[in-house]
């Protein structure tokens, strides 16, 4: 009994003071959408060594990150994966001078590899038996599958428009939703149904997809019907380093921030 | 017993025991002990893993100090109201913890109602630990909540007269005959409590932030590392199993050094 | 020593005190006698200050401890009341020793730490429990027992000592055995005694007075003359008693 009162004494102040973070000569808080983990990490690594700054990221879904910052939660950059979460913080009269569009992300059909052989190309989607996975239609990527889903419709599967390619995409929308097993809320759970063949295939973002390359075949969509998904950045007014979180801004902006941008498979607006 | 009764016994032990555990065996399975030695002495697990250690304590001493007098209360005293007091402290149990999350930013994040006070004061509490023990406060209580309750109310009324007539400090009575007493439920309280504590993700995720070394956990962590590399999430989980294992079967062994027969 | 006057208690629509009233006088050994669970015990209790009467007043020593009912409410604690109580069940503190449950009532502010031991020895060797000192209520007999929960209550030095039923548990033998020690310990402490039984004969044997209690209130006391208890012989039955007139 002594021995664990002893364990706690000791072991509480120590757990607590190691988890201190070092001083940083400067430090950001940036929010940023979950799907921007990976490429974050980078950008955060040639930033911080180019300005002498330490950032902290606070990664969680788009929406949970708005309401948070709307709610007062300390907050110096937003990056957004869609323009509507950043309108919401826009509306709380919370920006600082605006946004602007700092990468842009197309979507992209992974395809589980215990499913090659079920669905190798865009309409094999519509067949029957096949399992898909969607994120639900209240987070970014869910929503922009449901239109790409209604492009392919309304373009290749209807007979009066110009890129018609056949009766098989007639209902092509209809008969895809009627496959699909469930709906996430985070695009994580979707990649991970398909690396594990619970689900035969999904849709995401390229990003994603490049980030699971080795687990996952994909299809590409063509871009006549593809979305390009608009990825915001935004200074919250409320910050005490807007110095510094206008350079991380201007350098997601720049040629340095594009080109790691780019290497994570996110195009430049 | 006869031999079919025993066959279904077993049969249904088994499957329930299986159900659980090959869940877990498939954890432990995904990744070689190559990738898991590897990770587990990193920063990117050890911080974490501290963080939810250190957090999960925190909150369920907090409970035990805290909300063993109102247990007591409402065990033992009755007074008009008791049902919806007794109700009350049961709410956050039926709350999803994203629901909790949100509460507790309504009430407490610098444009809350309680919040706005406290800004004013200079004191901002998501993204700090202290927003991380109150989401794990809040969601784990009730478990403490249900079992020292019922160890209270299981305490002999005759044996807490014999005490009070033997002293006038009640306080005396309470801390060394009904506590003792009730030991063995507070302490699985705690341990629930505790337990809960470190699996918290919803409330956390929302109040206090998925902020790295700082309000970021285990349960986070695996949720953000589920984003890009599902091998290091597969690692966090195991460690986490694994730890959270050997601290119950701790707290369960002192528990029964405690016990009084 | 113990007055009491104009009780009452109802436990819902069960009017269980009617018009209580009782005198004690101080060193006096009182047997309360009547049939079982008709309200003894919650006189006892009602005495103890464990439990407020619906109206009434109890005065100890001329000093009101209990007062309810009327314009100005008293409750005086338990622990303020100089006395002690043996419960029908001892209600021991499981959880620790017999010393620990005898110098109990001794610990705190009362008494520094050396002579609250040296007090429990002593209660321990007057009630003959000294080899079950480090023994746990659970290991004991229920005789022993018994005696624990005597050295317990005593161990203060009450001036009034409250027994609820203390043999009814017990064999033939050995409650000829703890009569008398009860007897012996009643004359040497010259305690003032309120002594519930539904047993006649015991209360002939270790009373000075019988209070009959019947249909919520005493509806008579008369003195004993006294019988002591003959020492415990197997071949002994106990006599069919006679009704008190």
């Amino acid at each position: 009994m002594a021995v664990v009162v002893i364990l706690l004494v000791v072991g509480i102040p120590y757990a607590y003071f190691t988890l201190q973070p070092a001083k940083p000569p400067e430090q950001l808080t940036v929010f940023a959408a979950a799907s921007l983990t990976n490429v974050m990490q980078n950008i955060s690594v040639a930033f911080n060594a180019k300005y002498d700054a330490n950032i902290t990221f606070n990664f969680a879904g788009s929406g949970t990150l708005a309401t948070q910052i709307t709610e007062g939660f300390p907050c110096d950059v937003f990056l957004s994966a869609a323009p509507t979460q950043m309108n919401q913080v826009a509306n709380a009269s919370l920006l600082y001078n605006g946004s602007a569009i700092f990468a842009k992300n197309s979507l992209i059909v992974i395809v589980a590899k215990s499913s090659a052989s079920k669905v190798s190309s865009i309409s094999d989607l519509a067949a029957s038996g096949v399992r898909v996975e969607l994120e639900a239609s209240s987070v970014p990527a869910g929503a922009y599958a449901l239109t790409i889903l209604n492009n392919i419709q309304s373009t290749w599967g209807n007979s009066s428009s110009p890129s018609y390619v056949g009766s098989q995409y007639t209902n092509f929308s209809k008969a895809v939703l009627a496959n699909v097993i469930s709906y996430d809320t985070d695009v994580e759970s979707t990649v991970t149904k398909v690396v594990t063949g619970t689900a035969d295939a999904g849709i995401v973002y390229k990003t994603d997809a490049i980030a699971q390359a080795a687990n996952i075949n994909f299809i590409t969509i063509p871009n006549s019907v593809n979305v390009m998904a608009q990825y915001p950045v935004g200074i919250v007014s409320t910050s005490h380093h807007l110095k510094l979180a206008q350079e991380f801004s201007n350098f997601l902006l720049s040629s340095q921030g594009q080109q790691i941008l780019n290497n994570f498979g996110f195009v430049s607006p | 017993m006869n031999k079919l009764q025993t066959l279904l016994v077993a049969v249904s032990c088994a499957a329930f025991l299986l159900f659980i555990s090959i869940p877990v065996a498939a954890v432990f399975l995904y990744v070689t002990p190559g990738e898991l030695a590897a990770t587990v002495t990193s920063d990117a697990v050890l911080t974490p893993l501290k963080l939810s250690l250190l957090t999960a304590t925190i909150s369920a001493t907090v409970v035990l100090v805290f909300a063993t007098p109102l247990s007591y209360i409402l065990a033992r005293k009755k007074f008009s109201g008791r049902w919806f007091l007794d109700t009350l402290v049961d709410v956050p149990i039926v709350l999803p913890p994203a629901v909790a999350g949100l509460a507790l930013l309504l009430a407490f994040a610098p444009k809350g109602l309680v919040g706005q006070y406290l800004l004013s004061r200079g004191i901002v509490l998501p993204g700090s630990l202290v927003a991380v023990v109150m989401a794990e406060i809040f969601v784990a209580s009730p478990f403490y909540f249900r079992s020292s309750k019922t160890a209270f109310e299981a305490v002999n009324q005759r044996i807490i007269d014999s005490g009070r007539i033997l002293t006038k400090s009640d306080s005396r009575v309470f801390l060394r005959v009904t506590l003792p007493l009730a030991g063995r439920g507070i302490l699985a309280g705690f341990i629930m409590c505790w337990a809960r504590s470190l699996g918290e993700f919803g409330a956390t995720l929302l109040f206090a932030g998925n902020l790295p070394g700082v309000t970021q956990t285990m349960p986070l962590a695996i949720y953000i590392a589920m984003e890009s590399n599902l091998v290091e999430a597969d690692v966090l989980s195991a460690i986490l199993i694994l730890f959270s294992f050997a601290v119950l079967v701790a707290f369960k062994l002192l528990g029964g050094w405690n016990r009084s027969d | 020593m113990i007055s009491i006057s104009g009780l009452t208690k109802a436990f819902g629509e069960r009017q269980v005190i009617k018009d209580l009233n009782l005198d004690v006088e101080s060193g006096e050994v009182v047997g309360l006698v009547g049939p079982s669970g008709i309200g003894k015990s919650t006189t006892l209790n009602i005495v103890a200050g464990l439990m407020k009467p619906d109206s009434g007043e109890v005065k100890i020593d001329g000093r009101v401890v209990t007062r309810s009912g009327g314009s100005s409410e008293v409750m005086v604690h338990p622990a303020e009341r100089g006395l002690g109580y043996v419960m029908q069940d001892n209600a021991l503190f499981p959880h620790m020793t017999v010393v620990d449950n005898i110098a109990f009532g001794l610990r705190g502010a009362k008494l520094a730490p050396e002579r609250a031991l040296s007090r429990a020895q002593e209660m321990m060797e007057l009630l003959r429990i000294d080899d079950l000192a480090e023994l746990r209520p659970g290991q004991l007999s229920g005789g022993q027992q018994k005696r624990v929960a005597l050295a317990r209550s005593l161990a203060p030095q009450p001036n009034i000592l409250l027994m609820d039923e203390p043999l009814s548990s017990m064999d033939q033998e050995l409650r000829e055995h703890l009569k008398a020690e009860l007897k012996g310990i009643f004359d040497r402490l010259d305690l003032t005694v309120m002594y519930v039984t539904h047993d006649n004969l015991e209360a002939r044997q270790l009373v000075d007075r019988i209070a009959v209690f019947g249909s919520g209130r005493i509806s008579g006391t008369f003195f004993v003359s006294h019988q002591p208890p003959a020492e415990p012989s197997p071949a002994r039955l106990p006599d069919a008693s006679a009704a008190p007139d």
